[in-house]
């Protein structure tokens, strides 16, 4: 699941879980579709520099990376994911871009 | 009673019929042939396993048998069936236990969704388990194959079945399938091992069976608690190696080599999750299988960093 594939499921009224590691700057993520089908994949976000400034957990940082993400780029006028990034590079919320 | 107990005649008899009844912990497998190298080939590989009275309930109903027409003659085909309905393509004659093995696995694969079912080689030492889930040609048979000729027990060489209610996970201790240079390397390392004449020319190349060690076959309803995912590489020249493998990476492996992980939905994400959990997740290459064998034993003892 790409963060735009994440970030379009909140939007679209899906329930999300995310699974994370402690020390690990990977999740995985499960989106509650109605059909067999659903995406699965890594999130690729570095999340160590986060933890440290902001007291966070890890699932903490991603939640709020989705919902921040979507929250600014409802559905019908959702901007490429790199615009996106960019933003929330611009408010702290991740280091580097997703892979 | 077990199959070593009946005479090649009953043996015979009772798969032409279609009355010998194999018991696969936890399922039972009825099987009918007419082919004479299968009934063989059942007898030797299947040695160990308890049978079941023809009356009694089967899971699975299953026939491997002859193609009828002319061309019987010249070029014998076999064709797999389940539940008396042609299933597959037919074969030649010759991959007919082969294609009994893989017709099996996909009785289980695709329906015993009581449990989430990964395409993986599972082995035991002192009630832990290595999973070893990887793509064909990574050399997970191959290593499967050793160490339960050097102490590991046999839960599976190709389906692991995790039960999601109690963490544990479970396999049915049947013949490991060994393909082509494999088949060469465990007959060296392992000469007092049986297995089936290599069959040459399948979809997978020359395929040859092993017989599951009798131990491991006795003490097959015994699920163990996963401890280890070994996520194994044969590479040419390499050294026997592991290194810590991410969980997130891990979790997406399990589910791309899982064949009911889309039907569990969120069950089936959670139990990969608690899988992962309750592992070390590792990446193993190797090029010798001695180094491998001291490698596990190493893991199984706690001394690898």
């Amino acid at each position: 699941m790409t963060l735009q594939s994440a970030c379009w499921s909140l939007n679209s009224g899906h329930e999300i879980t995310i699974k994370t590691w402690d020390q690990q700057d990977e999740a995985v993520a499960y989106v509650h579709t109605t059909g067999r089908t659903h995406l699965l994949s890594i999130l690729h976000i570095t999340l160590f520099y986060l933890l440290k400034s902001k007291n966070m957990t890890t699932l903490d940082v991603i939640q709020d990376l989705l919902q921040e993400t979507a929250s600014t780029y409802p559905e019908d006028v959702y901007n490429p994911v790199e615009t996106a990034l960019s933003q929330l590079q611009e408010i702290g919320l991740i280091k580097k871009q997703p892979i | 009673m077990k199959i070593s107990d009946l005479s090649s005649a009953e043996i015979r008899s009772l798969l032409g019929n279609g009355e010998l009844l194999i018991h696969i912990q936890p399922f039972v497998v009825r099987i009918k042939t007419d082919i004479p190298s299968l009934v063989q080939d059942i007898a030797s590989m299947y040695v160990h396993f308890d049978v079941v009275p023809p009356h009694r309930f089967a899971d699975f109903h299953v026939e491997v048998s002859r193609e009828r027409g002319l061309r019987r003659w010249f070029s014998p085909l076999a064709r797999f069936y389940f539940d008396g309905r042609p299933s597959f393509i037919p074969l030649p004659v010759h991959q007919a236990f082969a294609m009994l093995e893989w017709g099996v696995n996909w009785c289980v694969a695709a329906h015993a969704h009581q449990y989430l079912i990964l395409h993986a080689a599972v082995i035991e030492r002192g009630g832990r388990a290595v999973i070893l889930p990887a793509p064909p040609g990574s050399g997970k048979s191959t290593l499967c194959a050793a160490l339960i000729t050097c102490g590991w027990r046999l839960l599976s060489d190709e389906l692991g079945m995790y039960d999601i209610q109690s963490s544990r996970i479970y396999g049915m201790a049947r013949p490991l399938n060994l393909k082509n240079r494999s088949i060469e390397i465990i007959r060296d390392f392992a000469p007092q091992a049986t297995m089936t004449a290599p069959v040459p020319d399948t979809t997978k190349g020359t395929v040859c069976l092993m017989r599951p060690p009798d131990d491991s076959v006795r003490r097959k309803s015994e699920p163990a608690n996963p401890a280890w995912i070994v996520l194994p590489r044969y590479v040419p020249n390499a050294s026997a190696a592991l290194a810590h493998h991410s969980s997130a990476k891990t979790f997406m492996l399990l589910a791309e080599q899982s064949f009911n992980y889309e039907v569990h939905g969120a069950q089936g994400f959670n139990a990969i999750g608690d899988l992962v959990d309750q592992c070390e997740c590792y990446q193993f290459t190797y090029s010798r299988i001695e180094d491998a064998i001291a490698v596990f034993d190493e893991l199984s003892l706690g001394e690898s960093s």
